[in-house]
C-alpha cells in the first residue's frame, strides 16, 4: 500500500466511522441522548416515580424474528423487575387502523380498571405528534389537541417526519397519574398490523409491577420471560412451573365459552424474593369449565378496540376491584376488532393479582400460552389478598 | 482454614443490575455503532446489540467484574453482527434487500465503500477493523477484547487495510 493509499484509506475510514456514528449514534432509536425536554426519566422523576429505564426499541416485525423480540423484552423486563425500576419499551411500529378515540379509550378503560401503564399500542392518542400528516395510514385525523399541562408531552427522542411521524413519541408518565413510582412503556404494537395487529398491552400495579403482552409467539414470550426474570434460562422452566402448586386461594376462574377450546384455571403461584425481587408466578392450567363467581364473561377487554360494547370493554372486572385481572385473550375468537380479520377474546378474568396480563393470539395456540400465560411481580403480595 | 494475607484475593462485590443498566447506557451507542457498521441497517444492528447486552445481562456476575466489560461486549457484539451478516447476506441473495437497509446506505453516501469493503474481509480482519474505526480502540484494547497478542492485532489490521485498498479503489474505479 503506498502512502497515497494509506493516506485516503484513513480519510474514508474516518469518514465512514464519522458519518456512521453520526446516522445510528444520533437518539434516533434507542441510542444516544436524548434532547432536553420531558424525557421518560425527567417525566418519571417529576412524577416522583422510579426512573424509566430505556433499554430500547421492541420491535418484532417480519425481518426481526418473534424470538429476538421476546429476549428484548425478556431482558430488559428482568433488568426492570431486579433493578426495581421501571422500564421503558418502545416500539414504533403503529397500527394503521387505530384512531384517536381507539387510542383514548384504551387509556380510559386502562386507568378505569387499574391499570396504571398501558401502552400506546398503535393508537393515535391525542397527543400524538400534531404534524403527522393528514390522510396517513393511521387513517385518522389528528388531534392535535394538546395534553393537560404539566403533563409532559414532548418525549421525542427524534423528530418525526412524514416517513415515521410517531417517531420517538411516547405517553408521558404522568398521563397515569402522579402516584405511580414505576411503570411499563410499551409504545406500539409488539408486532405491526401486517402481521395481525397485536397490540402491546399493559399493565402494571404499582410499579414493582410488570406485566406483559403476548402475540402469537405468546408463550416464547412469557417463557423467556420468566427465564430472565426466574434466572432459569432452560427449557425446564415448564417442570419449574408445574411445581408451582398454589398457595393461597385459588382465584375464581373463568371458563370457556369465551373463546378457548377448553376451560383454564388458574392452577397456582409462587411468590420468591423480597422487595424488588419479588416476583410472583402465576399459573394456568386446562381445566373444566367454570362460572367465575364474580367475575362477567369478557367478549372484550381493556385492550379491546373497536368493540361498540363498553361493558364488555371493562373485561367483566368488577369496579370495586379493577386492578385485580388477567385476561388471557385470543385472535380467533369472538371479540374485539370485528371486520378486521383479526379478534381477541379474553378468556379469563382472575379477581386476585394486581396485574393483567393479555396473551394474544390464535385460540388454538392457547393452551400453551395459558401455560405461560401470566407473570406478574409484585413487592407485597398482602396487598393482593395473596400470601406466598 | 486461614487465608494468608498476603495472598487475599481482595473481596470483591458483585455487581449489580444497577451496575448493568448503568453499563449498558455508557455503551450502547457504541455498540449500535459497531453493529451497524457490519450490517448497514439500524434495527437488525439494535437487534445484535440487544442480543449482546442480554447475553452481558444473563453472565453479569461474571461479565460485570470484568476490567473492561465493554470489550467483552463490543467482540460479542461484532461477531453477533458478522453472524447475521452472513444470514442476511444467504437470504438476500434470494430475496433482495431486507428493508431499512437501503435508509442507512443512502445516508453514508460514498462512504458506504469502506463499509462494504470491511464486509469482504476475513472474519478476523472484520473484527479489528470494525473495532478500531467504530470504536477508536487503541491495539491493546482490541487485543484484549479479541484475547489476541497486540502484535497479531498489528498484522492483521495491516494486512486488512491493505486489502481495504485495493477492495476500495477499485470500486472507485
Amino acid at each position: 500500500m503506498t502512502p497515497d493509499q494509506e493516506r485516503r484509506l484513513d480519510e474514508l475510514e474516518a469518514a465512514a466511522a464519522a458519518r456512521l456514528r453520526a446516522l445510528v449514534g444520533s437518539p434516533a432509536g434507542t441510542a444516544g441522548p436524548r434532547p432536553s425536554g420531558a424525557s421518560p426519566d425527567r417525566t418519571a422523576a417529576a412524577a416522583g416515580a422510579t426512573p424509566v429505564t430505556d433499554l430500547g426499541d421492541v420491535r418484532a416485525t417480519p425481518a426481526r424474528p418473534p424470538a429476538r423480540w421476546a429476549r428484548r423484552l425478556a431482558i430488559a423486563a428482568a433488568v426492570m423487575v431486579v433493578a426495581g425500576g421501571a422500564l421503558l419499551v418502545r416500539n414504533r411500529d403503529r397500527d394503521p387502523g387505530a384512531t384517536p378515540a381507539d387510542g383514548d379509550r384504551v387509556v380510559a378503560e386502562a386507568r378505569d380498571c387499574g391499570l396504571l401503564t398501558v401502552t400506546a399500542g398503535g393508537w393515535n392518542f391525542r397527543n400524538d405528534p400534531p404534524h403527522r400528516p393528514p390522510g396517513d395510514a393511521i387513517g385518522a385525523p389528528i388531534d392535535a389537541e394538546p395534553p393537560p399541562a404539566g403533563t409532559g408531552t414532548t418525549n421525542v427522542d427524534r423528530p418525526a417526519s412524514v416517513d415515521d411521524p410517531f417517531a420517538g413519541w411516547r405517553y408521558p408518565a404522568r398521563w397515569f397519574g402522579d402516584d405511580i413510582p414505576g411503570r411499563i412503556y410499551l409504545d406500539g404494537p409488539l408486532e405491526g398490523s401486517t402481521q395481525g395487529g397485536r397490540e402491546a398491552r399493559f399493565v402494571a400495579d404499582d410499579g414493582t409491577v410488570i406485566a406483559m403482552s403476548g402475540h402469537p409467539p405468546g408463550a416464547e414470550v412469557f417463557h423467556t420471560l420468566a427465564c430472565a426474570v426466574g434466572g432459569d434460562p432452560s427449557s425446564a422452566v415448564r417442570d419449574r412451573y408445574a411445581e408451582l402448586a398454589a398457595t393461597g386461594p385459588l382465584p375464581p376462574v373463568v371458563g370457556p365459552g369465551d373463546g378457548l377450546p377448553e376451560g383454564y384455571r388458574y392452577a397456582g403461584m409462587r411468590a420468591t424474593g423480597t422487595g424488588p425481587d419479588r416476583s410472583v408466578l402465576l399459573r394456568f392450567e386446562r381445566a373444566a369449565r367454570t362460572t367465575p363467581p364474580d367475575v362477567g364473561m369478557c367478549a372484550a377487554s381493556p385492550a379491546t378496540v373497536g368493540s361498540d360494547t363498553p361493558d364488555d370493554d371493562r373485561c367483566g372486572v368488577p369496579e370495586d376491584r379493577p386492578a385485580r385481572s388477567i385476561v388471557v385473550c385470543t385472535t380467533d375468537g369472538d371479540g374485539c376488532r370485528p371486520g378486521r380479520g383479526e379478534t381477541r377474546t379474553p378468556v379469563r378474568v382472575s379477581p386476585a393479582v394486581a396485574a393483567t396480563t393479555y396473551v394474544i393470539g390464535p385460540a388454538a395456540d392457547a393452551a400453551d400460552w395459558a401455560e405461560w400465560a401470566a407473570v406478574a411481580y409484585t413487592g407485597d403480595l398482602s396487598r393482593l389478598g395473596w400470601s406466598a | 482454614m486461614t487465608t494468608d494475607p498476603a495472598t487475599a484475593v481482595p473481596e470483591v462485590s458483585p455487581p449489580s443490575a444497577g451496575d448493568f443498566v448503568a453499563f449498558t447506557q455508557r455503551v450502547r451507542t457504541d455498540l449500535v455503532v459497531i453493529a451497524a457498521a457490519v450490517l448497514l441497517d439500524r434495527g437488525d444492528a439494535e437487534d445484535v446489540v440487544q442480543d449482546a447486552l442480554a447475553a452481558a445481562f444473563t453472565d453479569w456476575d461474571r461479565i460485570g467484574t470484568l476490567d473492561r466489560p465493554d470489550l467483552w461486549v463490543r467482540r460479542v457484539t461484532v461477531n453477533r453482527a458478522i453472524d447475521l451478516r452472513r444470514r442476511h447476506h444467504r437470504f438476500t441473495a434470494v430475496f433482495g434487500r431486507l428493508t431499512g437497509e437501503a435508509t442507512l446506505r443512502a445516508g453514508l453516501g460514498d462512504t458506504v465503500s469502506f463499509w462494504d469493503g470491511v464486509g469482504r474481509l476475513s472474519r478476523r480482519q472484520q473484527e479489528v477493523v470494525v473495532l478500531r474505526a467504530t470504536g477508536d480502540l487503541s491495539m491493546e484494547e482490541i487485543a484484549l477484547a479479541l484475547d489476541i497478542a497486540p502484535g497479531t492485532v498489528k498484522a492483521t489490521l495491516h494486512a486488512a487495510r491493505t486489502k481495504l485498498a485495493h477492495l476500495v479503489e477499485g470500486g472507485e474505479r
